[in-house]
């Protein structure tokens, strides 16, 4: 997984921003995240929105090194927290009739 | 500081399943119920601000501002929609409340409603999520109650607080609702139907760790303000209600992205500017309407106020000090959990309870002598807070 860690402040982020939501800076340096990632909170959801196949549906907080963070879904009927999980890239959901892709996990 | 703003009114209508009511029924009901009781001539308005989030969809109607200017006779007035998430009403007061207070207007019109029962629940949960961040939350499916629950597991974890606290909150709140003619779960709940044996049936998982019963349901409703600068409004009434301060924050839009997703700074920092500018503390405070769209948020957000120190939240609430004959009376209303939901009303009916216990006309919901209040509404998932202090002229 690809992070862009903020040049003043150090924040590293699991997506490409313009500016730092923490300090405003605008530089970033790209840096390797791996493919080791530690749930740090999730949720079983049995109210899914429009667009998205599967219920119940268990979305999360994932951790990679140097503390950065993402939200997805997590592949998995037994979800806990500090488990470990690996990115995966694939169908997301459905949105206007389009299907969205990005990255998902599975344990790892 | 510019001149002081007050409340000459509040109404609201009933908050339910409304099918007969039309979005312009919820807007021009309260409004007109105001316009008729305090007898005002309708030339005095100059402006107009109406909070909505879903007109679009749930009415095939935009620039609802204007078309409630038209609706009720308002001529030549500005009217402007004021769309910022669940907390939109709360914006639209502050939109008056800077208008008055700035002397560009003497009485504006602040009303706000919603229609979320007439779509599907899917569709109005994919609706209501589109406020999350687009690009890492909202494709992977998130939804408020997702947001809700994953904040609800890290607090929990961290400051002890068990299900049974946040059934204590439903309870509560259902408990004020039957108290209330306007809310729309009229329905005493007990712990052991919530928490109990077996109780899974009866408040089945929603976004684990929340269930059916720790979520504010969908509501159809409306809600209206009259304000006007103190002057004109002691002209109306003998019970303006004044807004000493107003206080907006935003923070990170995605709870991955805040550094402690436990803290809702938003919430706190809209407080602490509203406390600054009204000259009042938290502990002055005598009853609050706080926006518990999840249960857990109740509990964070009266810490988060400066309520209750963090972590003892939960104790106040456990010994009914925010209950309505407790020392700090937490959403008297029964709250967006019970009295409703309708996203572009709830800071509206919010701001109206605390009128209506500063004017002392909350029946079996008065708070005794209460003479300040204070109000939060939350907009996105803690992305967005406005707070307001309130004091009885
Ligand atoms: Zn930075």
């Amino acid at each position: 997984m690809k992070g862009y860690r903020c040049n003043k402040c150090g924040k590293v982020y699991t997506y490409n921003r313009k500016v730092c939501v923490n300090c405003g800076y605008t530089g970033f340096s790209e840096t390797e995240l791996g493919d080791e990632a530690k749930l740090i909170t999730y949720t079983v959801l049995y109210v899914v929105p429009a667009g998205i196949e599967r219920s119940p549906l268990v979305l999360g907080i994932v951790e990679f090194k140097d503390g950065a963070r993402m939200f997805g879904q997590i592949m998995t009927d037994k979800p806990q927290v500090g488990m470990k999980l690996k990115p995966q890239y694939g169908k997301l959901r459905v949105k206007d009739g389009k299907e969205i892709n990005g990255y998902y996990f599975v344990p790892a | 500081m510019g001149r002081k703003v007050a409340i000459i009114g509040a109404k609201m209508t009933k908050f339910g399943n409304l099918i007969d009511k039309t979005l312009m029924d919820l807007l021009v009901e309260p409004s007109e119920s105001l316009i008729e009781e305090f007898k005002v001539e309708r030339s005095k308005i100059t402006s107009v601000y109406v909070s909505n989030l879903l007109g679009e969809i749930s009415s095939r109607q935009t620039a609802v501002a204007t078309a409630l200017a038209d609706y009720i006779g308002l001529k030549n007035v500005a009217a402007e929609r004021i769309e910022n998430g669940p907390a939109s009403g709360a914006s639209a007061l502050r939109y008056a409340f800077m208008e008055i207070s700035s002397g560009n207007s003497d009485m504006v019109l602040v009303a706000g409603a919603e229609k979320m029962r007439t779509a599907p629940t899917d569709v109005v949960t994919d609706l209501v999520s589109m406020m999350s961040h687009p690009e890492v939350e909202y494709p992977s499916g998130a939804t408020m109650p997702s947001l809700g629950a994953m904040f609800a597991r890290l607090y929990m974890q961290k400051y002890d607080v068990k299900p049974e606290h946040l059934a204590m909150v439903a309870v509560k709140n259902h408990s004020n609702a039957m108290k209330n003619p306007f809310a729309q779960l009229k329905k005493e709940v007990t712990l052991e139907q919530l928490i109990g044996p077996g109780s899974e049936s009866f408040n089945p998982y929603v976004a684990e760790p929340l269930r059916l019963y720790d979520m504010s349901p969908m509501t159809d409703g409306g809600a209206a303000l009259l304000l006007a600068d103190l002057d004109t409004a002691l002209s109306y009434t003998k019970k303006p209600v004044i807004l000493e301060g107003v206080g907006e924050s935003t923070d990170a839009l995605a709870l991955q992205d805040r550094d402690d997703p436990t803290e809702l700074k938003a919430v706190r920092l809209s407080a602490e500017k509203a406390y600054r500018m009204s000259g009042i503390k938290p502990e002055e405070i005598n009853v609050a309407e706080v926006h518990d769209a999840f249960t857990v948020l109740e509990i964070a957000i009266s810490e988060e106020v400066g309520f209750f120190k963090k972590g003892e939240g939960k104790l106040a609430l456990q010994n009914g000090v925010t209950k309505i004959d407790g020392e700090k009376p937490i959403n008297t209303s029964g709250g967006l959990k019970a009295r409703g939901h309708p996203l572009g009303a709830t800071g509206l009916a919010q701001a109206t309870e605390i009128t209506w216990q500063l004017q002392g006309v909350a029946d079996q919901r008065q708070v005794k002598d209460a003479s300040t209040g204070f109000t939060v509404n939350m907009g996105g998932f803690g992305s967005n807070a406005v707070s307001i202090v309130y004091r009885r002229y």
